[in-house]
């Protein structure tokens, strides 16, 4: 689905159906996607090319 | 001033007094030595002036006497109708002030105002109606005779023997914005007269062998240009002022008027009032209260109260002091309030009297320093003034004085029987003693006079019975009369000291009687939370200190007043009272019985006066009004309307920060509310539409996967927005109180079995513990209702933890209540947070899941209280919360069919 080259995107919300209906609609616009509930969660993650 | 500049502050002052002249309505006297000199004719003569200005001019009242100048006069002006009273099988006309009040006009002419009105209106002096139309903006003309200026009716008196009765207050003269004298020189006025141009020819004859007399004519002119001057002279000082002409400033002069407890009253303060308009000082009229004072008959009563009365009218502070000493206190007063002049009466008491009971006079005088002492002329007077009060009943006999001198006789016969057995057995010194003893319980029972007497009465009785030779009043050994002597000044001292004991006695007792009136009344009214009980609480205090019938009224927003608490019959007698009330209410002053207002009215009625204007009014109605003449009861009366509308003013504003209150905790949930909508209506509205969007828009580059993905979250965020409806529904259902139980018994396993099946669906895979005793007794509840309940607080338990984390739910009988336990192992309630949690729109700390409105718990509680029960929440000893809440059971439960239960009870995992 979405390649390596994809840019990768990062979702915080601490709203579970939010971060999934987001993850699904980017997905398959063909972003890479992480996501976190809370702010600190994410700093430990990859460095994103996009924040929401 | 050294460098001649206008004083600012006087300069604003007198801004200030030209802009309050400017908006007030004007009144204009036509002053006039007599009747005749054309007061009338001048007056209209202005009116047509005015009235070819094109002002609005109206004649409330003229009387022409027939004088045909005048009545010429009166064509083109728009004359106001009368009106017509019957009284006593006689009509009678009078002027109409609720129709010129209705009228309105720019200009209104009302002849004589010294006039005393009709029975039956609202005012008895036509000089009070003047002031209405005033005080209702109604620019007023008007013409007066100056032998009816109060404070000129002994001088008037004096000069042509006549005691005018219908007087003005001078404080009305001193409101005047114009004075215009209306002069005519004494031959011409005689020649008036002797023409007929005043009066009819006979009523002139009488009159000119009378009144009219020339000498008369030219002192009476003389007071009327000298009024006149002085007014002149008090314009040109505040024209000085106003200019700022620097010239050295007088030192302003007070006067205390000392009434001492002669008969003078009235001419001292009409005097002292002429005094301190030639000084223009201010000035002060008091009076002290001592003990002795308290044996004065009613009439004296009355007559200080008149004298108040007057003194107030002529512009005086009018004091009531009370004291021991009258000297004492007023000279303390005088002090006190900087006085530079005391003005007192010439005693008019015999110099034995002073000699016994000592001098105000001497007194003040010997002890006044740097104090100048006026003494004025004080003979005794017949009082020229009428009551202030209406007429009433006679007076009632004040205890007879020869009471207590009868009094003494069977004392001192007591005392002669006890000595005559006495005889023989002890020495002649001892039946003194008991003499002594008769001249004590004398001055306990009757005071001083009736002690006095008994000091003679015992000398001589111990004379003729004792001493040799016996049976005469002749003494054979002359050092007996220094016996005599000295058995008088004991006795006579000693019932001087009993008596004043006693009075004091008295007056203390008095004094703690209306300081523990004072402290109840205080009390109670401090005890009162609302308005009603305060208000039931002062009447009947009124009701019990002073036996009279007491109402409180107060006005509604359209100034009308109602009866708020008391006796309503007072007021019901008739739509008079009520519009006596209402006239007290609007002017902030008495009106009513014994006051110059209304004084045929049955009742008392006092305002209700705060900082911020009038609040109601008191009313009072007993059967013997009269006691509120009293100054000491009119002064306690007052002090408790002041304390009552101190009372309710504090009451009102206690109601009005509490609707603050409310209204910025509605606010609060307000914003809480719109806040939480905003926020988790959108939320999932947004969700909802992406989703939708997503799938008709891009629904070929999505896997099937990611569909059906999107198709599950359109599902779930529009079941939650159903819930956040419903949950906002059930929220204002129980708000408004229209949330209706429809209690029937029912097991507690089977309505938390249900809500946990439920829960399932929303939480798939999530594990709840159940723990049921198998003998639960049943319950009555509305299933429905506490199945939302339960669910609420599991799914908040379930929201709490981590999706691995247990919750437990326990059901048990506890004494007279069942039990629902619902615990998680989440994170547990920050401090603080167990009783906020239920608070409506709290959405709890970091750490639980903040989705929802929050108000699941908050209509948890509302359910469980509904139902009777409680709910509380904390945190478990091994982590995480709980929520426990507890049922009342009914006595009687019926009896539960447990063939279908298993031994052990019930134990499920969801």
């Amino acid at each position: 689905m979405s390649d390596a080259n994809a840019a990768l995107v990062l979702v915080v919300d601490d709203d579970v159906p939010i971060r999934r209906f987001l993850r699904a609609g980017l997905e398959s616009a063909g972003y890479r996607l992480i996501e976190a509930g809370t702010a600190p969660t994410r700093c430990a993650r990859p460095r994103p090319d996009r924040r929401t | 001033m050294p460098d001649g500049r206008p004083d600012p502050e006087a300069l604003l002052a007198s801004l200030r007094e030209q802009e309050a002249t400017a908006k007030r309505a004007k009144l204009k006297i036509f002053l006039g030595a007599s009747a005749g000199v054309g007061k009338t004719y001048a007056m209209l003569v202005e009116a047509h002036a005015r009235r070819a200005q094109g002002d609005d001019v109206v004649v409330g009242l003229v009387e022409t006497h027939g004088r045909r100048e005048t009545l010429a006069l009166l064509d083109g002006l728009e004359l106001l109708p009368r009106r017509a009273d019957a009284h006593r099988g006689v009509t009678l006309t009078e002027f109409d002030l609720d129709g010129a009040l209705a009228r309105r006009p720019a200009l209104l002419l009302l002849d004589e105002l010294a006039h005393t009105n009709a029975p039956g209106s609202r005012h008895r002096r036509r000089w009070q109606d003047v002031q209405e139309l005033l005080d209702a903006g109604i620019d007023v003309a008007t013409t007066l005779n100056v032998q009816h200026v109060e404070s000129l009716v002994d001088v008037v008196a004096q000069i042509t023997g006549v005691t005018v009765r219908e007087t003005v207050p001078d404080s009305l003269l001193d409101r005047a914005d114009e004075i215009e004298v209306v002069d005519l020189p004494p031959d011409d006025l005689l020649q008036r007269l002797r023409e007929g141009k005043v009066y009819v020819p006979q009523q002139a004859e009488r009159a000119a062998e009378g009144f009219f007399r020339k000498g008369n004519l030219i002192a009476l002119r003389e007071l009327a240009l000298r009024q006149t001057a002085q007014r002149v002279d008090a314009q040109m000082e505040s024209y000085r002022r106003a200019a700022g002409i620097a010239e050295p400033w007088a030192v302003r002069e007070r006067l205390l008027v000392c009434l001492g407890d002669g008969a003078q009253g009235l001419r001292l303060v009409r005097a002292a009032r002429r005094m301190a308009a030639a000084l223009k000082a201010e000035w002060i009229v008091a009076h002290v209260e001592t003990p002795a004072e308290l044996r004065d008959s009613r009439g004296k009563r009355d007559a200080l109260v008149d004298v108040m009365g007057l003194a107030e009218e002529l512009g005086a502070e009018a004091v009531m002091l009370t004291g021991l000493r009258a000297a004492d206190e007023l000279l303390a007063f005088a002090r006190a309030r900087h006085v530079s002049r005391l003005v007192l009466g010439k005693p008019g008491r015999p110099r034995w009297q002073e000699w016994l009971g000592g001098s105000l006079v001497s007194e003040v005088l010997r002890r006044s320093g740097g104090l100048d002492v006026h003494v004025l002329a004080g003979e005794d007077e017949q009082d020229a003034r009428e009551p202030a009060s209406a007429p009433a009943a006679p007076s009632a006999p004040a205890a007879p004085r020869w009471r207590g001198y009868a009094g003494i006789v069977p004392v001192v016969v007591v005392c002669s029987l006890l000595a005559a057995f006495a005889r023989g057995r002890i020495d002649l010194s001892n039946i003194v003693m008991i003499y002594l003893l008769g001249v004590v319980v004398v001055a306990m029972a009757f005071g001083r006079g009736p002690a006095i007497l008994a000091s003679l009465v015992s000398v001589a009785l111990f004379d003729f019975w004792f001493v040799p030779p016996h049976l005469t009043f002749a003494v054979s050994d002359t050092q007996y009369l220094i016996t005599f002597v000295v058995m008088l000044v004991v006795a006579a001292t000693i019932g001087t000291l009993t008596a004043r004991m006693r009075e004091q006695t008295i007056a203390a007792r008095t004094r703690e009687r209306r300081t523990s009136a004072l402290y109840q009344l205080s009390r109670e009214l401090s005890a009162r939370r609302t308005r009603e009980g305060l208000l039931d609480s002062a009447v009947t205090h009124i009701r019990d200190v002073f036996g009279a019938r007491a109402a409180i009224l107060r006005p509604d927003d359209a100034g009308r007043l109602a009866v708020a608490a008391g006796d309503r019959e007072l007021l019901e007698a008739g739509a008079h009272e009520m519009g006596v009330a209402q006239w007290a209410l609007d002017h902030g002053q008495p009106a009513g019985h014994g006051t110059p207002t209304l004084p045929a009215s049955h009742a008392l009625h006092l305002p209700l006066v705060v900082a911020s204007g009038t609040i109601g009014v008191l009313s009072v109605r007993g059967e013997d009004m009269r006691r509120f003449a009293d100054p000491e009861q009119r002064q306690l009366l007052q002090t408790f309307a002041n304390q009552a509308a101190v009372a309710l003013e504090r009451a009102e504003l206690a109601e009005r920060a509490e609707r603050s209150r409310v209204e910025t905790e509605a606010e609060r949930a307000r914003n809480a509310l719109l806040s939480s909508v905003s926020h988790d209506l959108r939320t999932p509205l947004a969700v909802i539409t992406g989703a939708a969007t997503g799938l008709r828009d891009a629904a070929h580059s999505m896997t099937e996967e990611t569909r059906a993905e999107m198709a599950d979250t359109i599902a779930t965020e529009a079941q939650r927005l159903n819930r956040l409806v419903g949950e906002l529904l059930d929220m204002t259902r129980l708000e408004a109180g229209a949330l209706t139980l429809r209690r029937e018994w029912h097991s507690l396993v089977d309505v938390v079995g249900g809500t946990l099946v439920r829960l399932e669906r929303s939480f798939p895979g999530r594990h709840v513990a159940l723990d049921a005793p198998a003998d639960l007794p049943l319950v009555p509840l509305d299933d429905v209702l506490m199945g939302q309940a339960v669910h609420n607080l599991v799914e908040n338990a379930l929201q709490a933890c981590a999706p691995e984390g247990r919750v437990a739910v326990a059901l048990r009988a506890a004494g007279d209540a069942l039990e629902v336990e619902v615990c998680d192992d989440g994170p547990g309630l920050a401090p603080g947070e167990a009783e906020r949690v239920f608070d409506k729109f709290y959405r709890g700390d970091a750490g639980r899941d903040r989705r929802g409105a929050g108000l699941g718990l908050t209509i948890c509680r509302g359910i469980v209280e509904a139902h009777g029960g409680r709910i509380v929440a904390g945190n478990r000893d091994g982590g995480g919360a709980r929520f426990l809440i507890r049922l009342p059971l009914p006595e009687a439960a019926p009896e539960v069919d447990r063939s279908m239960d298993t031994e052990d009870g019930v134990e499920q995992e969801s």
